[in-house]
């Protein structure tokens, strides 16, 4: 039963009438697109969410700039000022904001607000981000090298807190295999078992990414497999081609690091047919944030934030018909759509080795291919899946389009491994 | 020529306790500070100036033993070690205390290889004691079994 | 294990993890100027070391090597 949404007593309803992304893609290598820069990417980005709405740049009121790392990936603290001439709305007003991988979901949290509040009517919000590159020292802006992992690793520790958890227990070593490890013994699977899944799991969402043209890995591993000498994908996907990087995780369930950018426009709903005849209501986000110290916070979070959701929609899991989730931790993907009620108590696991969380399953999830597949562009990532989400719900997804056209879509965004939102979002009014 | 004087140095108008450096100055001292609840009574754990159990504005200092118990843990791998442990070749696990005085927190467990964990894999929870480590330039909580 | 066991087992990781052609590896290769710096093709030059001889290199600290002949002595020592 879905209760008159009000996103707060005096908020207006609010729905996303255009989307627009860049594919994800390796900036340093792939010669195609080395030499972009953020602000173009934004700028591409931002204008055909612009063209899909129907709207001239002119019209857009005020944008939120979102990114995880601008100031390391980019030399730059306020991004916002630095890409608006790119699409047109100079001197108007922007946001700058940054919440690690949650970025993209986030930037969708705050748009509506910017509308449902009833401050502005037509608002853009896009993410960027170049993920596999650096400034190749004082130069502009087309000139980056390669990220090495002497810079990037200490880096990623930013993240945890530094009063006490970076130096006590709440830093680096917990995050990746907390969750999965807890799961495991909570359902009584071995290692092996453990590994299937995850082999699995990581199978079938490189099934979506083959048919979306806009992901950075989209090779079958069948065929990786076969290049390798392997008749069997399974036994690949055990092999030293595949390896351990974590106690549970193989390099197939490791995001994959890239660059790109998406956004959208959202308007009120009560206008919302005049720019888009597909638009798709916000209906609601709820948030939990939880310090790198806290056992178990992924599960906790993730709980408390579905918990808001579907307390303020009058909706539960069993109303959803596609799932988003921010895999860049591999087994994040299956654990989460089994905490919200998705996949059933206990069962999520099975789930992932019939393949039945693909786009041709019975219950889809991250039908772009997600972060391991679809790419992992820190702060973009969630704003590619809002576009992802948004074309499922239009039925414009081509050949990877889900069978049941999807009325409710359920979006668990996670970022610094710390920050949660879940997003509800409505098509088919 | 203006006639305002100072009447109150800042330093005098505002002045509040240091809960940081406090925190990790008792470490070297082998002293675990934590904050307690003036309403609930909970220990807020690491030490901060209000309460994230009830919420309630204020806390007042205490200290814990610092041992408690391991209830789960996880192994790192090349991509998600400790850096500063490795560079130390310490063997250590990564999982869940819980605190005597019951906070329950992710730390770091010394002493602890593939051999040794997976003969305490199921014997968890089990007892673990503080070990105030120097790192050099700062000391800090990490934790080791209890076993003698 | 020999150490040109060892070495071969190593050239073979780095071919993969890096994609080049085992015979343009050598004992002299210089594993950062020559194979690359990603921190994804480390993680699965570290990995594979990791899962085969038990011997733990953070994929941050790879770089410290700088040839695959230093690579091999480190994990002969380790081993």
């Amino acid at each position: 039963m879905l209760t008159n949404v009000k996103l707060g007593k005096n908020m207006r309803s609010v729905s996303i009438v255009g989307v627009g992304a860049t594919p994800f893609f390796n900036g340093v290598e792939n010669p195609a697109y080395k030499g972009l820069t953020n602000g173009e990417l934004f700028g591409y980005a931002a204008l055909d969410a612009m063209a899909d709405a129907g709207v001239e740049p002119r019209d857009v009121q005020y944008f939120f700039h979102g990114s995880a790392n601008p100031h390391v990936l980019n030399g730059c603290i306020t991004p916002n000022l630095q890409v608006a001439d790119w699409f047109g709305m100079r001197g108007k007003g922007s946001i700058s904001h940054s919440e690690g991988c949650c970025t993209g979901y986030i930037g969708l949290e705050e748009a509506v607000f910017a509308v449902a509040s009833g401050a502005y009517d037509i608002v853009l919000s896009g993410c960027s981000e170049q993920g596999t590159g650096m400034p190749d020292g004082n130069t502009p802006d087309h000139m980056r090298t390669a990220l090495t992992s002497e810079v990037l690793f200490p880096d990623l520790d930013s993240i945890f807190d530094r009063a006490y958890g970076r130096y006590l227990g709440g830093g680096p070593g917990m995050n990746h295999d907390d969750w999965i490890n807890y799961y495991a013994h909570e359902n009584g699977l071995t290692a092996e078992q453990v590994d299937d899944v995850l082999n699995h799991q990581a199978y079938h969402f490189r099934r979506n990414a083959t048919l979306c043209p806009r992901a950075i890995r989209r090779k079958p591993y069948d065929e990786m497999a076969k290049e390798a000498g392997f008749d069997d994908v399974w036994e690949f996907m055990r092999s030293p081609h595949n390896p351990k990087m974590s106690q549970y995780l193989r390099t197939s369930s490791d995001s994959c690091v890239a660059d790109g950018a998406a956004a959208c426009i959202v308007v009120p709903t009560e206008i919302a047919h005049k720019f888009n005849a597909n638009p798709v209501e916000v209906l609601g986000t709820g948030a939990s944030v939880l310090d790198a110290i806290v056992p178990h916070l992924e599960k906790k979070a993730t709980a408390e934030a579905a918990r808001q959701v579907f307390e303020m929609t009058g909706l539960t899991a069993d109303d959803m018909d596609l799932v988003f989730v921010n895999d860049f931790i591999g087994s994040s993907a299956f654990l989460a759509a089994e905490e919200i009620g998705y996949l059933p108590k206990g069962e999520g696991w099975k789930y992932a080795i019939d393949g039945r969380l693909a786009y041709d399953g019975d219950k889809p999830m991250n039908t772009n291919g997600g972060r391991t597949s679809y790419g992992h562009a820190f702060g973009a990532s969630g704003m590619a899946d809002i576009f992802e989400a948004v074309t499922q719900m239009r039925g414009e997804a081509g050949e990877r389009q889900i069978k049941k056209l999807p009325k409710y879509t359920f979006l668990r965004g996670f970022g610094g491994a710390q920050n949660v939102r879940a997003t509800i979002l409505r098509a088919g009014f | 020529m203006s006639t305002e004087k100072i009447t109150v140095k800042t330093e005098d108008f505002w002045n509040r306790e240091h809960v940081v450096e406090k925190f990790w100055n008792g470490l070297k001292d082998g002293i675990v500070y934590a904050k307690k609840c003036k309403e609930c009574g909970a220990i807020e754990f690491p030490p901060h100036h209000a309460c994230n159990t009830c919420g309630y504005h204020e806390t007042e200092w205490t200290t814990l033993k610092g041992s408690g118990v391991l209830k789960s843990f996880v192994f790192t791998g090349v991509l998600n070690a400790r850096l500063e442990l490795e560079d130390r070749n310490l063997k250590y696990v990564c999982g869940e205390v819980e605190l005597d005085e019951g906070p329950a927190i992710n730390a770091v467990i010394l002493g602890i290889n593939r051999k040794k964990a997976k003969t305490i894999q199921n014997q968890l929870p089990i007892q673990v004691r503080p070990v105030f480590y120097d790192m050099g330039r700062y000391t800090t909580l990490f934790f080791e079994l209890d076993e003698d | 294990m020999e150490r040109n066991e060892v070495l071969a087992n190593i050239i073979e990781y780095a071919s993969r993890a890096y994609e080049k052609p085992v015979d343009e590896i050598n004992e002299n290769t210089k594993i950062s100027e020559e194979l690359g710096v990603r921190s994804m093709q480390r993680v699965a030059l570290s990995a594979s070391i990791e899962n085969e001889y038990d011997v733990m290199i953070p994929v941050a600290r790879i770089g410290q090597f700088e040839t695959i002949g230093d690579l091999v002595d480190h994990v002969m020592d380790e081993m």
